[in-house]
């Protein structure tokens, strides 16, 4: 019994030196008159303090909104706000507070804090950011981030009615980054499958988006895709890595009964089985082992 | 600039314009109910944000005035399964404007307490973010809806309470919530018969039914294709016949949890629910999906199958394989579209009869599957009831006419000729004609061969060709789905041939020199009476059958 006792006294010790720590922590983090590491360091230890503490929570916000603060400091503060976000019912009280401070940091002078602010919001869906973002691609001069980034955050929400721009952008790329996340984008429309069925047949395209495309197209278009697939493995100009993922692909989602009595496309990977790339000589085995005479 | 168009005039300031003008306009609840449709072209193009910024514009100017009955389904629709917060901020603005408050409305409003979004929302202007803390919150206006109810709140106490003692409301609001904790106390000591209208209000509320009399199939439908989760191809000519059938509207890209999802979790339950009234049979269901290039078969199968969908012939996920449009304008359906996404849906229900026509609606608000189970029993019943009733009067006379028709004196192949051109007719409107379809089949034949002889004997074989057409036609339509107007017009062939066989001119067929009796004084008087009552000459060929 006595032990017992001591030993709930211990914990209760400890955690109260824990509290004590975090506490003190988290006065280090809030005071600018320690160095930026120091602050940072100390932010990592209060987090077991603001997950409890709506009124700390919320003066961690001042110090995200505060643009006199240290990026980095202010970067840290947002990690931390972010990870006790996690815990849904301790965060409700500051959630509301959380997204203001979120939507007024995304317009901030510093283009990381913008970026982070947004990829917040735009994880949650946020209307202002979906909004701000869409401007953005459609008018360069009022865009906070990158259009590749802007389309990454965009593609959270099927619904942000981005394929649009999305298409103008693989039409005229502002750059190749744009371009694969654009194509990233339009994975999701079905009707943006002939923009995929050229993509993935174009051996002048970078190789990563024809990759793209070929997934893309398997989503939205599987017939299509397998008769694509059909037609790179056969195609003898066409690049080893690009015929080695489509061969996968028709290995593990064909139409069993038309690869079975496909013998043009089975001589094919027999030929295969011993020429090319490590890769394309593993798929054509696969492809032969499921779907060979 | 990566999009090219005028984009000086934004559409969006425009539609907000347009609002507010309906709102001081004559008609004004009307006006803004109507441009609340999802199926409005203001809505299409626009991603699912700017049609929540749209719709809630709608919604705080019906909220400058006092709402009516007519706009209580819009509003509560925001509450009991919106997910965004400027439309359940809106939505219980206007709210607080009805004239009744009442008990019903509070389970509706907890509902939406519970799952509204933290999220600071701006009234400013239109298409304002709250960029301040000073602005006003979903839950905050929810609030002030349940102190707006007072003493019809009581039953939602016990939860704000526990709501005052944990940490799900800010601390900003929790002035508020003791506010609004007082005020339905303070209220409920005062008024102390609150609950008498308790359960009344709601009962019904969003069912809409039609009077299926009248309300032709629309050919377009009835061929509509469809594909279901196994890739079975069925047209909507051939499930949605012989029995009724329960339809609900999905999508699987649909993010609203209180939707799609659940209505199709909603539509399983409902199966089970038939199955254990011993219904299963009588009685058919189908999700059909808002986004058919998207929804494919394993797609539709996983998300019925994760949900507790039980496939078998009569109960199916589909998706139209064409003409989409036609099923939207069939069901007039609450849904539009930004590209091939939808981006904003009602919560959609039907009852369709044994004869694919829409017989009950339930939309916007959620329905309750016992409800629905008990509505798609009187309908079965109801049809029944219809089977065993006798046919219609006009019906039974049309059929005495035919046998009038029939006796009155003739040769035989009149006879065959007046009991074919009407019975045809008659057929249809007796009970059960698919049993007599051997019986209608030699009739036709027996029809077919006496036009061939009498074409024969006119030699006018057109006639016979005629009816060939028409029973060319009439085996064609009923061997397709949507053939109901080939075997009408084949009828109308087969009767028009009938009844020109019966003026077709005496013909030199050895037929008419066999059987003609010049002495018979009888027959020469019907023939002189036919000769003068109907025909222009005496050329009509009675004479030929005198015999008889």
């Amino acid at each position: 019994m006595a032990r017992k006792t001591q030993q709930a006294l211990k914990s209760k010790s400890k955690k109260g030196l824990a509290a004590v720590a975090a506490r003190q922590a988290l006065s280090i983090a809030m005071d600018k008159k320690w160095s930026i590491a120091k602050r940072i360091a100390a932010l990592a230890q209060a987090t077991p303090l603001l997950a409890r503490s709506e009124k700390h929570l919320e003066s961690l916000l001042g110090v995200l909104r505060d643009e006199r603060e240290p990026v980095a400091v202010r970067l840290a503060a947002l990690q931390t706000i972010q990870a006790t976000s996690f815990d849904i019912s301790s965060f409700a009280g500051v959630r509301g507070d959380y997204l203001l401070t979120l939507r007024k940091i995304a317009q901030d002078e510093n283009q990381d804090i913008r970026q982070r602010a947004l990829g917040a919001l735009a994880r949650e869906k946020d209307g202002f950011a979906q909004k701000k973002l869409l401007e953005g691609l459609q008018d360069p001069q009022k865009a906070l981030v990158s259009p590749e980034k802007a389309l990454q955050l965009l593609s959270y929400d099927p619904h942000a009615g981005a394929y649009d721009v999305a298409r103008s952008i693989v039409d005229k790329p502002p750059n190749p980054t744009a371009k694969r996340e654009a194509l990233r984008l339009l994975a999701a429309d079905p009707s943006a499958a002939p923009i995929f069925e050229k993509t993935l047949l174009d051996k002048n395209e970078l190789r990563e988006n024809r990759q793209i495309s070929a997934a893309a197209l398997h989503g939205i278009a599987p017939d299509k895709f397998q008769d694509l697939s059909r037609q790179i493995v056969l195609d003898s100009k066409d690049f080893d890595d690009i015929k080695a993922s489509t061969l996968t692909a028709l290995s593990q989602f064909g139409d069993p009964t038309k690869l079975t009595a496909d013998s043009s496309l089975q001589d094919t990977a027999d030929q295969l089985k011993n020429k090319g790339s490590s890769k394309l000589r593993s798929s054509a085995v696969q492809f032969l082992s499921k779907y060979g005479r | 600039m990566f999009l090219s168009g005028d984009q000086t005039v934004d559409p969006e300031m425009r539609f907000a314009r347009m609002v507010d003008a309906l709102a001081s306009g004559p008609a004004a609840e009307h006006n803004l109910l109507d441009l609340l449709r999802e199926d409005r072209s203001e809505y299409s193009e626009r991603n699912s944000s700017a049609v929540a910024r749209m719709r809630g514009w709608i919604l705080l100017a019906l909220s400058r005035r006092q709402i009516s009955d007519a706009a209580l389904p819009f509003v509560l629709e925001e509450l009991q399964s919106g997910t965004d917060p400027y439309l359940i901020a809106t939505a219980s603005r206007a709210l607080r404007t009805y004239p009744l408050p009442n008990p019903f409305l509070t389970p509706v409003v907890l509902h939406a307490l519970r799952n509204a979004p933290a999220e600071p929302i701006s009234f400013s202007g239109y298409g304002q973010y709250a960029l301040e803390d000073s602005e006003t919150t979903p839950v905050s206006e929810l609030l002030a809806v349940l102190e707006w109810l007072g003493a019809n709140a009581v039953s939602a106490l016990p939860e704000l309470v526990s709501m005052k003692r944990g940490n799900a409301i800010s601390r900003r609001l929790r002035p508020q919530l003791k506010q609004t904790i007082e005020a339905i106390r303070t209220a409920e000591s005062v008024s102390e018969d609150s609950q008498q209208n308790c359960c009344v209000f709601g009962t019904g509320l969003g069912w809409r039914a039609w009077d299926r009399r009248g309300r032709a199939l629309p050919a377009p439908v009835e061929s509509v294709p469809f594909q279901d989760q196994d890739g079975q191809e069925v047209s909507y000519g051939e499930f949605f016949r012989d029995v009724p059938c329960v339809v609900v509207f999905f999508y699987t890209r649909c993010d609203n949890p209180w939707k799609c999802s659940l209505t199709i979790t909603k539509l399983a339950r409902l199966q089970r629910a038939l199955r254990e009234r011993g219904l299963s049979e009588q009685v058919k269901t189908a999700a059909i999906t808002y986004d058919p290039d998207s929804d494919l078969p394993q797609r539709l199968r996983a998300y019925g199958q994760e949900r507790g969908i039980n496939f078998t012939k009569n109960d199916r996920m589909l998706r139209a394989r064409q003409d989409f449009e036609s099923l939207l304008s069939h069901f007039e359906l609450g849904v539009g579209f930004v590209g091939p996404l939808v981006n904003r849906h009602q919560i959609e229900l039907y009852l369709v009869d044994h004869e694919g026509r829409i017989a009950a609606k339930f939309s916007r608000l959620q329905w309750d599957e016992a409800d629905v189970a008990n509505r798609v029993s009187e309908m079965i019943e109801e049809n029944r009831g219809r089977a065993a009733r006798p046919r219609p009067k006009f019906a039974f006379l049309t059929v005495l006419l035919s046998l009038a028709w029939a006796l009155c004196p003739k040769c035989a192949m009149c006879w065959a000729s007046y009991a074919s051109a009407f019975g045809i007719l008659g057929l249809t409107n007796l009970r059960f004609p698919s049993h007599l379809a051997y019986i209608l089949a030699t009739l036709f034949l027996l029809n077919l061969a006496v036009l061939l002889a009498r074409a024969r004997a006119s030699k006018r074989t057109a006639v016979f060709w005629l009816a060939c057409l028409g029973a060319t036609l009439i085996a064609l339509g009923r061997s397709i789905p949507a053939g109901s107007k080939i075997v009408q017009a084949g009828a109308i062939l087969t009767v028009l041939a009938s009844l020109w066989s019966v003026f077709l001119p005496r013909g030199n067929s050895t037929l008419s020199k066999k059987h003609y009796d010049p002495v018979s004084g009888t027959t020469r008087r019907r023939m002189n009476y036919w000769s003068r009552r109907t025909m222009s000459k005496p050329s009509h060929s009675f004479e030929g059958r005198v015999n008889v």
